[in-house]
């Protein structure tokens, strides 16, 4: 309705995200302050405020790990997520309608069903009695199974499938973006099809390559499902023990603590990635 | 190049004209055929764990092997899975907190899309990323967020205040895909209605509802989707009475790994993909990269 005043179009929208999203993020900063409860009633102690939870995250080495982990997981994980992802983005940008249609619902189809359901189909794969494994076994390349499951091998694996629709969409849409005639005048100056691949569309979506990493990063640090289903209890990231303390210690507190911790992270992150990205879209006098 | 020519039909001519001519030379013929066979290699990857999921749950066996080994198809698991009331419960508290979700999230996408493309406005930059924020919030903190807030409010344990957590993704899809096709509409085509006397509701919802109904439904779909299938923030909100499908399935693949889980699956596959197929009827995708 071109008559109504924008606040009122926008007030259910941002009325929502202030009550269940800024609202529910600052009382979670004010539960990592209150004291655990130690015994039943509550599941913290009301009035009371420590930095104990903090304090306990930054020195015990147990916590030190675990951060360990999730960056490690993190940055294997954007890796073999951006490697994937890029051919898979040329590959869109370069194919016709219908195989466009196609490899578009093909990318999406995993992210949008379930992420246990498709962890699970990893580990049906993965496993023992699976299909990779019977290969090898029934060729003769292997004696015993390859232990594929239950390791960093499987969490990566599950994780770049969890995570990839999304830098396959930023760089396709960025591939899209580049001026075809670029890709030809480099060609005319006797630049080879690599080459001019190199030069134009690469360098220029070189930003969105950064993004894509970014959002990457973002997500595998907050990776959940694939640690649990795949891996085992060394390589659970912070998420998992933000869930393990908050259901099966009931230390609300601390959960909150791990979660304020992780969201600062990603934070940070973001607008490093983004300060970044202006730089280097300045660079190309964009 | 004007944006009409951005269309695909211009394009491929000027992947014809330009870079598939280099396909004669020896050296492209194998980078081609390496980015096909390296794509392809991708895609099964993506798919075969959905595939194989599938294959599990319609063969006649008590472990995780496929028609394939067994020589036998068997919908047994799907029987199980429709006798055992927990699940069918999940199933039917999943269906409701989508739905819900779709209610929300369609509301204030929508509207919030209508003020972006139809009015003027300070702040458009800071509240459109803003709006978008909550999708790069890892989903545990969402979850232990909404958790701790609701049980403060008492929200804790009904069916709406999982909803609610799920709309915090929904909505920034609703508002992306309702703005993309807003955009495409004319803002002239329901000033000439006013002009010609119709009232503004009645411009809206006879010239531009019409033509955005697409996108809409498209993202209602989306909202849909997502919420069937989301589980961390569930798996944070859910109680023994308001258990969603996927948290019914997650204890199941931690311990104790059954075919009925990959019946449990098939079933959200089969919806996601038959609601996928209705979405892309409905809207091009291809737009998702070409916008």
């Amino acid at each position: 309705m071109t008559g109504a005043p924008p606040w009122l179009l926008l007030s259910p929208c941002l009325g929502l995200l202030a009550v269940f999203f800024v609202l529910p993020l600052a009382w979670l900063v004010r539960v990592s302050l209150y004291q655990r409860t130690s015994g039943a009633g509550g599941f913290y102690i009301a009035d009371s405020f420590t930095l104990d939870h903090y304090a306990a995250v930054m020195t015990d080495p147990y916590f030190r790990g675990i951060a360990l982990a999730t960056l490690r997981l993190g940055l294997v994980v954007t890796a073999t997520t951006l490697l994937l992802a890029y051919p898979l983005a040329v590959y869109l940008w370069r194919a016709g309608p219908t195989l466009k249609r196609g490899t578009l619902l093909a990318i999406l189809l995993p992210k949008l069903t379930n992420l246990l359901v498709a962890m699970y189909g990893v580990l049906v794969v993965l496993a023992n009695a699976g299909p990779i494994n019977s290969l090898l076994l029934a060729g003769g390349i292997v004696r015993e199974p390859l232990a594929m499951f239950a390791n960093l091998f499987a969490v990566v694996v599950g994780e770049t499938l969890i995570l990839v629709p999304y830098p396959v969409l930023i760089i396709a849409t960025a591939l899209h973006g580049v001026d075809p005639r670029l890709v030809e005048a480099a060609r005319g100056m006797g630049a080879g099809p690599l080459r001019a691949f190199y030069e134009v569309p690469f360098k220029l979506t070189l930003p969105s390559v950064l993004l894509a990493a970014l959002v990457s990063l973002v997500w595998a640090l907050g990776a959940f499902a694939a640690p649990v289903v795949l891996g085992n209890p060394d390589l659970y990231p912070v998420a998992v023990e933000v869930y393990t303390t908050t259901f099966e210690d009931v230390n609300w507190p601390l959960g909150a603590t791990l979660a304020v911790l992780n969201m600062a992270v990603v934070t940070l992150l973001a607008m490093s990635t983004y300060v970044v990205q202006r730089r280097i879209e300045r660079s190309f006098g964009r | 190049m004007s944006a009409a020519d951005m269309h695909e039909g211009a394009l491929t001519t000027d992947e014809r004209k330009g870079m598939w001519t280099a396909i004669q030379r020896p050296s492209s013929i194998v980078a081609l055929s390496l980015l096909h066979l390296v794509a392809g290699l991708a895609l099964a990857c993506l798919l075969a764990p959905l595939v194989f999921c599938i294959l599990v749950s319609v063969a006649d066996s008590t472990s995780l092997e496929t028609p394939f080994a067994t020589g036998r198809v068997s919908l047994r698991w799907y029987g199980e899975f429709l006798g055992d009331p927990r699940w069918l419960v999940g199933l039917s508290n999943s269906l409701q907190i989508a739905l819900l979700t779709v209610t929300i999230s369609v509301v204030c996408g929508t509207s919030a899309a209508m003020a972006f493309e139809r009015c003027r406005f300070r702040g458009r930059a800071v509240i459109g990323a803003a709006i978008l924020t909550p999708l790069f919030v890892p989903p545990v903190v969402l979850g232990i967020q909404s958790l701790t807030f609701h049980q403060r409010i008492g929200l804790w344990g009904t069916l709406v205040s999982i909803a609610v957590a799920h709309s915090l993704w929904a909505i920034p899809l609703v508002f992306t895909v309702t703005r993309a096709s807003l955009a495409g509409v004319d803002p002239w085509l329901e000033a000439a209605a006013r002009g010609l006397g119709a009232s503004p509701v009645r411009a809206f919802a006879l010239i531009t509802m019409p033509l955005i109904l697409p996108g809409i439904l498209a993202s209602a779909f989306f909202a849909f989707i997502i919420s069937l299938n989301e589980f961390i923030m569930a798996l944070f909100l859910a109680t023994p009475r308001t258990q969603t499908l996927p948290t019914l399935i997650w204890p199941q693949v931690r311990t104790n790994v059954t075919p009925v889980v990959a019946a449990a699956s098939g079933v959200t596959i089969l919806i996601t993909v038959s609601v996928l197929l209705l979405v892309n009827r409905l809207v091009d995708l291809r737009k998702m990269v070409q916008s």
